[in-house]
């Protein structure tokens, strides 16, 4: 009986030292690493005329679930009849503090932001910034508020339009959504 | 060898039938002899053939050669069954002589020198046996045939009937497992009665038994459970039908014999025996479709060493390429697929005890559908309201980009048996399996790095022994254990674990006459340590331990008039799984948020089946197979309030919880002969589910399914030279599945409609030289039929598959000169 067991055996324990080499190591901690996170989107709106810079954050540092994004403010107040310069900054800060805007931007050519106020005449955003082909993209923009005082909502929408999708003609439903957020606007 | 025409094949199936039904009915003795001389009379006409073909050939006593005195006897029985097979050729090759047995089944012949001989035994209707035996003195020798279910599909039915369970189970062997060559596993499966497929999109399909699917199902690869990350709906399982000669599906709750999770039924693939008479041979399978353009090549080669007979081997290897997949009208963006597999056995045999090594390797690269890649909910209500997936090409290309799985499996298993003659039979199984599985987005992909990678490593073990029968008690008992260590990188989806389970088991049946009892328990103790990172960055270790017992019941019934009754009560449970347990995200693809609940408990299967078989008729065959299966504490998806927000948006939020739950429905499978040659073949599964608790149905149950084929078999095509000729026509209806939650919304979906499909399947041999070479063609979707299943979870985005046909040739290759 020996004989014929150990060549299956000596087998096995080959098979079991070349399956091991890298497997059992439960005892080192799992780390969680979403790869391409975004936790905050921030508008920073500076008027044309001069005067304080406002900003408008969303937030949700523990990523999808969890506890509840947070904006601040909660109700962003601008003055009616006013040009606004914005930018828009996105982070990624639920380790550490991590700038995407750049990558957003050198990846133009894939990414578009849409604005939706509501109503429809709260506000109008003009894209500035352009990616490598002459399309906006959104990073850049300005804001003119209405001359009615007035309260609403601007949605924000950053869609990911890969391999070609982005076109002159692609649109707001065109592509997967990387971000979605809708702020609290009051018009004074 | 020479096939008898098919007549004789059929009228042999009645004959064996009567003879197997001399014991319940006394037929005659006259009818005995009658049939005998029929019999004869064929086996005469097998015979000629073949004698012409040698040259010379002598019937036993006519004219002996030599004359060394010694004499070789014994009795050519049916493996299965151990009835005497009356008339088999028996042929020493190396002597050019042959035998008939006569009509108790003995054989015998005289005047043999010394030496090593092989015998080749043929039977009508069975494989045909090359046992090789060596002489030194007068033997006696029995031979046994297994049943060539390619041949007799009719006399199969008897033979399940005879030996198996009285649990019903589908197999899929010969023929019917050549004609769906190319196809994965759970699209080989499909056509058995009870049996659909879960679809992600046109690369990935997973079985489904009677409703029940994924970790609810258990599969068994060459005697191993099959472990990777089963749980998952788009995880296909890791491995290559090409390795199998029989795919085997037990169907209902199954847990004595198979262990933990076998909810809804057992998958069972079997590859073929390894050779057991010296010399090389194998084979080669070359394939082709229309449609994805598939090419895929499957070689075997085996062996047995003339020198070391106790010795024999087997390398297999399959390699699969097919890209972009097309629906009626469009071809799906990024839909190809990659596989490469191999698997080498090494056999050591003797007559008492033997040892088996086994390893297998499966390799998978597979592209997902670029547009089922979505953001959030209303990019997937968009979707929805596209007539036709959101693409930069609808054309067609081999390459995969993202989103893309690469999987990979491998499978080691040792196997050592002893055959002690009095005490029964003791095997022992040990199987090691890694399963890598790496998931890569599409999103900005920032780095060549899958975005997941999930690594498990199970250990199993088991024991079995199965005891020499006492008086009409045949059985057997064991005991097993699993041990599993999961990890992973990159985003969370499931958390580290450690699963240790052992269960033994005792299984035993009795038979008498016409009444077959069966019964069995089962004790099953798992031990689930997870190893997890929450949210604030603190590791759990949280620790879980369940204990389940479960059962068997059976009794079949023969009350003649090839009539069998059988009522069966079996029972199977399963643990929570950690996904169940602690799932935290976005389920990318269906844009819903999965959240674990930590306090599940184990569910438990209570399957009863009833069921007749009406077989061994000249005309109509078949069966019918009712079955009620209840699951306490079935673990399901429930929708919870309020939604998730997350910087995407809101997303509708499940959680997994607990009810009751019933799955029943009907099996139907049906045979009738038109001519011995032309016959229809009709299958239909229907499956109900309903939530007990909420008194609602459940959500993604299969559709009624009804599948008929008109098949024609003959062996000779007049005026050319072709042999096993056969072609089938029909097709499959799929109905609306109309019964979908009410209480609660589940889906964004309504079900599609119902569809029908047509099909096709032809195939014949024909023999170029020395050499022959068997051609098939499997045609599917033949009108090209733009349709959605329910069960394809890419049906929010893309229609199905449209017409395919798929080319196959196979060339059985003999490397020993002969």
């Amino acid at each position: 009986m020996n004989k014929i067991f150990r060549p299956y055996l000596t087998l096995a324990l080959f098979g079991s030292l070349v399956a091991f080499t890298s497997c059992d190591d439960h005892d080192h901690e799992p780390h969680d690493h979403e790869e391409e996170l975004i936790t905050t989107v921030m508008l920073t709106m500076t008027p044309q005329d001069g005067g304080q810079a406002i900003t408008a954050t969303y937030r949700d540092l523990d990523g999808d679930g969890g506890q509840a994004p947070v904006y601040t403010p909660e109700n962003v107040v601008l003055q009616a009849g006013k040009v606004y310069n914005t930018t828009i900054t996105l982070m990624d800060e639920s380790h550490h503090e991590e700038d995407l805007t750049a990558e957003i931007r050198e990846k133009g050519s894939e990414h578009q932001f849409f604005f939706e106020p509501s109503p429809a005449t709260l506000l109008t955003v003009t894209t500035t910034d352009r990616d490598s082909n002459g399309r906006p993209i959104g990073l850049e923009n300005t804001i003119q508020t209405s001359s009615n005082p007035q309260a609403g909502k601007l949605r924000v929408v950053l869609k990911h339009q890969p391999g070609g999708l982005k076109t002159d003609n692609s649109n707001i439903s065109t592509g997967g959504t990387d971000a979605d957020v809708q702020f609290n606007i009051t018009l004074q | 060898m020479a096939v008898p025409i098919p007549v004789a094949a059929f009228q042999l199936a009645g004959y064996r039938q009567a003879v197997a039904n001399t014991l319940y009915l006394n037929f005659t003795q006259t009818v005995y002899r009658s049939k005998f001389i029929i019999v004869l009379l064929w086996q005469l006409l097998l015979i000629v053939p073949m004698a012409v073909a040698q040259g010379q050939m002598y019937l036993d006593g006519d004219d002996p050669e030599q004359d060394c005195g010694l004499t070789l006897s014994g009795k050519v029985l049916d493996h299965d069954t151990r009835e005497p097979l009356i008339g088999a050729t028996i042929y020493i090759e190396e002597l050019q002589r042959g035998t008939l047995s006569d009509e108790y089944g003995n054989y015998h012949f005289h005047h043999l020198c010394r030496g090593s001989y092989t015998l080749k035994v043929t039977y009508i209707g069975y494989v045909m046996e090359r046992p090789t035996l060596r002489m030194t003195t007068s033997t006696v020798r029995n031979l046994t045939l297994h049943v060539d279910a390619r041949q007799l599909k009719q006399v199969v039915i008897t033979g399940e009937r005879l030996t198996e369970e009285v649990q019903s189970a589908g197999t899929l062997s010969g023929r019917e497992l050549e004609t769906t060559r190319g196809l994965s596993l759970a699209e080989s499966l499909q056509n058995l009665s009870g049996v659909s497929t879960m679809q992600t999109g046109p690369t990935i399909s997973k079985p489904v038994i009677h409703g029940l699917h994924s970790n609810r199902i258990l599969l068994l690869n060459n005697g191993v459970r099959h472990e990777g990350q089963q749980w998952g709906a788009e995880h296909a399982p890791e491995i290559d039908p090409f390795v199998a000669s029989e795919l085997k599906v037990v169907k209902g709750a199954a847990g004595v014999r198979y262990g933990a999770d076998a909810i809804g039924g057992v998958v069972l693939v079997e590859p073929k025996a390894l050779p057991d008479t010296a010399g090389v041979s194998g084979e080669l399978n070359l394939l082709g479709s229309t449609n994805n353009r598939q090419g895929a090549v499957s070689a075997t080669v085996e062996g047995k060493p003339a020198s070391i007979p106790a010795l024999s081997w087997r390398l297999q290897g399959t390699a699969k390429r097919a890209g972009n997949a097309r629906t009626a009208d469009y071809y799906m963006q990024n839909t190809g697929f990659q596989e490469l597999n191999f698997s080498g056995t090494l056999g050591y045999k003797k007559e008492n005890y033997g040892a088996e090594v086994f390893y297998s390797q499966f390799n998978t690269k597979l592209g997902i559908l670029k547009a089922s890649h979505i953001g959030n909910l209303t990019d997937l209500e968009n979707a929805i309201g596209r007539e036709r997936p959101e693409q930069t090409s609808y054309d067609f290309t081999y390459t995969i980009d993202r989103p893309y799985q690469d999987v990979s499996h491998h499978l080691l298993k040792t196997k050592a048996y002893w055959d002690t003659g009095n005490a029964g039979r003791l095997e022992f199984v040990y199987g090691l399996q890694r399963n890598i599985r790496q998931e890569y987005d599409l999103h900005r992909a920032s780095s060549a790095d899958p975005e997941l990678t999930l690594d498990i490593t199970t250990h199993t073990t088991e024991a079995v022994w199965e005891h020499a029968p006492v008086g009409n008690l045949t059985g057997s008992a064991g005991v097993s254990t699993i041990y599993q260590n999961n990890t992973y990188q990159g985003r969370y989806f499931i958390p580290f674990f450690r699963n240790f389970t052992a269960g033994a088991f005792v299984s035993e049946k009795w038979r008498k006459d016409r009444l077959q009892l069966e019964g069995g328990v089962r004790y099953d103790y798992k031990k689930l340590n997870i190893t997890k990172r929450e949210r604030n960055s603190d590791i759990i270790r949280p620790e879980y331990q369940f204990h389940n017992v479960s059962g068997t019941l059976g009794a079949l019934y023969d009350v003649g008039y090839h009539l069998t009754f059988g009522l069966s009560a079996t029972s199977a449970w399963r643990a929570p799984g950690a996904n169940e347990l602690f799932s935290d995200g976005v389920h990318h693809g269906s844009a819903s948020y999965e959240r674990g609940n930590r306090d599940l408990n184990s569910e438990q299967a209570y399957n009863f089946e009833a069921s007749v078989t009406y077989y061994g008729n000249q005309r109509l065959n078949g069966k019918l197979s009712v079955y009620n299966n209840f699951i306490n504490d079935y673990i399901y998806l429930a929708p919870v309030q309020p939604p998730t927000l997350t910087i995407r948006g809101a997303f509708p939020t499940f959680e997994y919880k607990q009810a009751d739950a019933i799955f029943r429905g009907i099996d139907l499978d049906l045979e009738y002969r038109f001519t011995p040659q032309l016959y229809l073949e009709s299958r239909t599964s229907i499956v109900r589910a309903r939530n007990l608790d909420l008194n609602d149905h459940l959500v993604g149950v299969p559709a009624d399914r009804y599948n008929n084929m008109l098949r024609f078999d003959t062996d000779r095509l007049a005026g050319i030279g072709t042999s096993d000729t056969y072609f089938a026509l029909g097709g499959t209806y799929v109905a609306e599945q109309t019964r979908v939650p009410t209480v609660a919304e589940q889906d964004y979906m309504a079900p599609p409609a119902g569809y029908f499909l047509l099909n096709l399947e032809a195939g014949t041999t024909v023999q170029l030289g020395r050499q022959p070479v068997e051609l098939g063609i499997t045609g599917s979707n033949l009108l090209n039929t733009a349709y959605r299943d329910y069960l394809n979870r890419f049906r929010y985005f893309t229609d199905d598959m449209g017409r395919m046909l798929l080319f196959r040739v196979k060339l059985p290759l003999n490397f020993s000169g002969r």
